[in-house]
């Protein structure tokens, strides 16, 4: 396609290519059929990654598609976007375009994109900052709610002991009830920690072998007898923070291992190098989740069975904010009774080669 | 602990968790005298007054007003006459960074504070085994 396009066009390919604003051409499914190497390189790809790509996959923001943006440009061509690279990075641009048209048909589009210098930097910065200000919060508030918390955890169990012979069975019942939503709020509060810590602190990155954080995991959890946990495929070193990345093991194993009713439950893990990511899939045959859940699960503190007592709902919010600290991707695709799937996909550069 | 009559000193700040380790030392039969201040600030001036009898060891909580534990930790362990009293912080804070500062203190332990009573007082019960076989320095 991209060859073909320049076939009867020469000159214009030097012009394109050594134009100072990012072209891109897309055809009439919006396919992108040309890109030069100036917007190849304000979204961090090559011309290559952009070829055939639907255009949406660039020229659009979390709440504007391609469509709503050109409908907005034609009447505020000057207003300023904020697009995603490929590499997680917003930049702000201004677009303009117009449709093509061949004997009334039409044929797609060509569109300008312009960085507008430097504001990417302030927005990015701006919101690392206010990421940083959250956890900061959360954790002064967790860490400050827990210690009347833990007071009156200790207090109620001390009554029950020191005044067991004044109480009659309601009254210990009541303290027995206290007892355990204080604990359950404990444990809530506790997860907010854990989450606010993710941001505040990185260990420095060091060489990990997956196959023996793994084994550091089995080692944690005391994984049932029935249970078989299967490393597939060779696992990589990473340099990175050795903990983060233990607790992502240790939670999606963890999770595995509790919503799972199977007499024959297992776990599969393996890793799939590719060009610029690899994959770490994790492969279950547990309960699996309705597609309605989905949304759902990642949240803080949701699981989805009434009252779990050995689930505060945190695992799979824990492991993704780790994944996403690294610009990776968690995905989950299940089938409910049969299983879960699930992929985290990583940048390369983590791998220790 | 081997020297019965060396006070434990602890430096804890809330009121119930002064009556969880209190508790837990009359359950546990330790006879050492166990003394109590609320600070780094009021810890500080407690071994200022003590030299004679310094405590054998000291229980550090971290999150505490006006001075916490690891400013008084850094003050302790470079002050040539307090440095040798081990120190075990017992707080509720799993922060690395806490973590990290307390063992570049040269702290002698680090505990979680349990959130059971019982569990609290198997870990005093180990604090204690292990010192009563450890020697102390006598200076």
């Amino acid at each position: 396609m991209h060859s073909s396009f320049y076939e009867n066009n020469m000159d214009y390919k030097s012009i394109v290519n050594d134009l100072p604003t990012g072209l891109l051409i897309s055809d009439v499914n919006h396919k992108i059929i040309l890109a030069n190497p100036k917007i190849a390189q304000l979204f961090c790809c090559t011309v290559n990654d952009m070829l055939q790509q639907n255009i949406n996959e660039y020229i659009s923001t979390p709440s504007h598609n391609f469509a709503n943006i050109m409908a907005i440009n034609e009447k505020e061509p000057n207003k300023e976007w904020q697009l995603t690279s490929s590499t997680n990075e917003i930049f702000a641009a201004t677009i303009s375009g117009k449709a093509q048209y061949k004997k009334e048909q039409f044929t797609g589009y060509i569109i300008n994109i312009q960085k507008v210098p430097n504001k990417y930097l302030l927005i990015n910065q701006k919101y690392q900052e206010l990421q940083k200000e959250l956890d900061d919060f959360s954790y002064i508030i967790s860490h400050d709610l827990k210690a009347p918390l833990r007071a009156v955890i200790t207090l109620s169990e001390w009554i029950c002991q020191d005044y067991e012979a004044q109480l009659d069975d309601m009254g210990k019942m009541q303290l027995q009830l206290l007892n355990d939503r204080v604990r359950k709020m404990h444990d809530l509060i506790d997860g907010v920690l854990q989450y606010s810590r993710i941001g505040r602190w990185i260990n420095p990155s060091t060489v990990i072998d997956l196959s023996q954080i793994i084994d550091k995991v089995k080692k944690e959890l005391a994984i049932p007898e029935n249970f078989t946990l299967v490393v597939k495929s060779d696992m990589p070193q990473l340099f990175a923070d050795e903990q983060r990345i233990y607790e992502i093991f240790f939670h999606l194993v963890s999770n595995a291992i509790k919503h799972n009713d199977k007499k024959e439950p297992r776990l599969y893990i393996s890793c799939e190098k590719q060009a610029n990511s690899f994959y770490l899939i994790f492969d279950d045959n547990g309960y699996g989740i309705e597609e309605r859940h989905l949304d759902r699960i990642f949240k803080i503190f949701q699981s989805i069975k009434n009252d779990d007592k050995n689930s505060v709902g945190l695992g799979l919010t824990l492991a993704t904010k780790i994944v996403k600290m690294y610009n990776g991707k968690l995905q989950l695709s299940s089938v409910p009774q049969k299983g879960t799937i699930i992929t985290i996909e990583l940048p390369n550069k983590l791998l220790q080669v | 602990m081997i020297d019965s009559n060396r006070p434990i000193l602890l430096v804890e700040d809330d009121e119930v968790d002064v009556m969880t380790v209190k508790r837990s030392v009359r359950e546990l039969l330790v006879k050492n005298p166990l003394h109590i201040r609320g600070n780094g600030e009021e810890a500080l001036e407690y071994l200022e007054e003590h030299q004679h009898v310094l405590p054998c060891i000291v229980l550090l909580d971290i999150n505490m007003p006006r001075m916490n534990g690891i400013e008084f930790l850094s003050k302790v362990k470079s002050d040539e006459r307090f440095k040798r009293i081990p120190i075990i912080v017992l707080t509720t804070s799993k922060e690395e960074q806490d973590r990290y500062a307390s063992f570049n203190l040269s702290a002698a332990g680090y505990m979680i504070k349990p959130v059971d009573y019982e569990q609290f007082l198997t870990l005093m019960n180990t604090i204690k085994g292990y010192w009563s076989l450890s020697e102390f320095s006598n200076k």
